[in-house]
């Protein structure tokens, strides 16, 4: 099963990429998406993501197809999702 | 007294004379500084009605209660009068030096009346205040009055307020200057100082700031210093707030084209990654800050070479997306005229936006524009009226006042297309796909603004569904509310927020250790409330009613047509059962008025009798 992570601002600015395609079991979770990021982008690790606790750090989030965001990482993924790593504290 | 000094300077123009009073710690502490100390003193001093550009209109500066101390973002003041754009209560906040400099010289606030006689600088040095000749400098631009003035007193500690071009023409979006590259941008405060012929306050303060408990603070601080390195904050230290772009973009939440879109096709150009690849020459902060997120832009070359300014995320889209600009180096070289003649970047862009639409749809012709060809995009013919519009020339003076006055004037369904609340043009968040957001927009005292209502939190931050309205939404949009008055009253920056685990807790110990005055996380929050509410009543004296809490007709009629929020607007029934939801939160009755005994549980039962409350 193919999903998609969009990258924006710091993480984009750490990995020097805009998105990373993963390719996971079925049944996978988010709590699989970010394992499986932290493993291709180590970049992340400590600053974007909790490398022990396989966590996102506060206050990024993982929004789903830009249509919602994720209340935990126990939620299932689908085929083809794009799945956006943002940074939430908006404003400014 | 700690933290505060308890003397209020009155100034009166008119008759060129000061005189100083004491403010009580009760008053401090029911409205701590900043925005929730300027209002009430202004509250108290306006008579009801004026005309925001006579002398009786007050502009009041209020320190927050941390100015001069060492708490991290804590030098900052507050301006209140009533605002020459919405006819409502206008206030705004700055940054740097300038609060610093008036607490040490003695003062937590300074009133201002009347109007000079002939264009006059205020020099307060320490007890003394001197009305000064500034015939020489009107005219001059912000950062050239701060050198001048700087190079007349002749000490560079001196830290200058001031009023570009903008302001004395009373272009009604004009903002105030100090330190170089500080705005209290919104509201138009900064023509209510040109229609006084008040061309800058310059201060001197000498003296200490004495804090109540000094080592405690000191550990306090030092912790929330670190705190302020890590990842809460690395947005703004990094990419600075331009790195909104992608990420509003991608959620068709980036207002486009006077927000006729949702998404930018060119939004990777004007992004904050984009900027700092090309742009950034340096990254600034603010006295007493430790974040630093002002991302100072250069030109090197092209048309617009040697401009410079600092970019934020709300100048970006305004200046950019809003107006269909994807040239960064035009944007830099508009928020630099911008700067020099001290105009609200947001309200600079959202009106000329309005007249880009305008232009297309044949609601002006070139010849009305001086043969300017304002389609959106054009990047020439809107850093020429930016020109205009600062110093009221041809289509400049219509656009001077503001997206509501000169849609009003002109007609035609232009106000169909004219984005604003309350007169307020409106920040960058396309909220037909954010519905706490438009509430919060809807409901903000001053007009559609983030600061004031940041109620974009639960929306983005996927508390709620974005795209629905439900009973709750109110409660947020309160809470939000209540949260951003007491950071603009203490006053904190919000981009410290995510540094703190229980912010109640901690800034209220925080303000104790300052002033030696105890107030409880609960008392503080309470503070908040109040403070909210005394704006509300201010606008209500004003002539406030619940039609005033309105949202563009846009908002309501035309929906996003591309991205992901595709379809999304507001209904009139969505907005209805929000606003009703918002005011059943506050514990206003269904017309937005709080009761008697709400104001008595805020103990704020002496401002019963300006408005009719049952």
């Amino acid at each position: 099963m193919k999903v998609v992570i969009e990258l924006f601002g710091l993480a984009r600015y750490l990995v020097g990429r805009k998105e990373i395609r993963v390719d996971l079991p079925e049944g996978a979770t988010l709590r699989d998406v970010v394992a499986r990021l932290a493993s291709q982008t180590k970049e992340l690790i400590g600053q974007v993501i909790d490398g022990k606790r396989m966590e996102l750090i506060e206050p990024y989030s993982l929004n789903i197809n830009g249509q919602y965001v994720a209340r935990d990482l126990s939620m299932k993924v689908n085929e083809d999702d794009r799945i956006l790593l943002l940074f939430t504290a908006v404003g400014g | 007294m700690f933290g505060y000094t308890g003397n209020v300077l009155y100034v009166d123009l008119t008759v060129g004379k000061s005189k100083v009073e004491h403010i009580s710690e009760e008053l401090c502490k029911k409205y701590l500084g900043g925005v929730g100390l300027a209002t009430r003193l202004l509250y108290d001093l306006n008579p009801p009605n004026v005309d925001p550009l006579s002398p009786d209109n007050t502009l009041v500066f209020a320190l927050g209660a941390f100015a001069g101390t060492v708490v991290p973002t804590g030098s900052k003041h507050g301006i209140a009068a009533k605002s020459p754009l919405t006819g409502f209560i206008g206030d705004s906040l700055a940054s740097s030096f300038w609060s610093q400099a008036l607490r040490r010289a003695g003062y937590d606030a300074v009133a201002i009346k009347g109007r000079a006689e002939n264009p006059t600088y205020l020099f307060i040095d320490d007890n003394i205040v001197q009305f000064r000749d500034a015939k020489h400098l009107w005219g001059k631009g912000c950062l050239e009055t701060d050198n001048l003035v700087k190079e007349e007193i002749g000490d560079e500690t001196t830290s200058v307020s001031s009023i570009g071009p903008a302001g004395e023409t009373l272009v009604r979006f004009a903002c105030i200057t100090n330190d170089r590259t500080r705005q209290a941008g919104r509201t138009g405060l900064g023509a209510v100082m040109g229609s006084k012929n008040l061309k800058a306050v310059a201060v001197r303060g000498t003296k200490a700031v004495q804090v109540a408990k000094l080592d405690e603070i000191m550990e306090l601080c030092l912790d929330l210093y670190e705190k302020c390195q890590g990842t809460a904050t690395e947005k703004y230290r990094i990419l600075g707030t331009p790195s909104n772009v992608l990420v509003l973009n991608r959620l068709a939440a980036l207002p486009t084209k006077n927000w006729q879109q949702a998404t930018f096709e060119a939004a990777e150009k004007v992004s904050g990654e984009y900027m700092l690849e090309h742009y950034v020459s340096r990254i600034s902060a603010c006295s007493s800050c430790p974040i630093a997120c002002e991302h100072i832009c250069t030109v090197k070359d092209g048309p617009y070479a040697g401009s410079v300014a600092p970019i934020d995320y709300e100048s970006l889209y305004a200046l950019g997306p809003d107006c269909y600009i994807d040239y960064f180096p035009a944007i830099i070289k508009a928020a630099e005229l911008c700067d020099h003649y001290g105009m609200d970047t947001i309200s600079t862009g959202g009106v000329i936006a309005w007249a880009m639409e305008c232009y297309e749809k044949g609601l002006f012709h070139k010849n009305d524009l001086d043969g300017l060809e304002l389609n959106f995009g054009n990047h020439e013919a809107y850093v020429q009226l930016i020109h205009q519009i600062a110093l009221r020339k041809g289509i400049g003076n219509l656009l001077a006042e503001g997206v509501k006055r000169a849609s009003e004037k002109l007609g035609k369904g232009s106000e169909e297309f004219a984005m604003h609340i309350k007169g307020l043009e409106l920040p960058g968040y396309d909220i037909r796909g954010l519905k706490t957001t438009a509430l919060g927009l809807a409901i903000a005292t001053r007009g559609g603004c983030h600061n004031r209502s940041p109620s974009y939190e639960p929306d983005v931050k996927g508390k709620v569904d974005r795209f629905k309205a439900v009973k709750g939404q109110g409660k947020l949009a309160m809470e939000q509310e209540d949260f951003a008055a007491i950071f603009d009253s203490l006053i904190l920056c919000k981009f410290i927020r995510g540094v703190f685990k229980d912010f109640y807790a901690e800034a209220s110990k925080l303000y104790t250790l300052t002033t030696g005055i105890e107030i409880t996380a609960q008392e503080l929050k309470k503070t908040g409330e109040r403070i909210c509410n005394l704006k509300k009543i201010f606008n209500i004296r004003e002539g406030w009613t619940r039609k005033d809490d309105h949202l563009p007709q846009r908002v309501m009629k035309d929906p996003i047509p591309y991205g992901v929020a595709k379809g999304a607007f507001v209904t009139e029934a969505e907005f209805d059962f929000l606003l009703s939801d918002y005011y059943e939160a506050r514990g206003w009755d269904e017309h937005g008025i709080p009761s008697k005994q709400k104001l008595i549980e805020l103990e704020l039962e002496d401002l019963a009798k300006d408005i009719e409350v049952r």
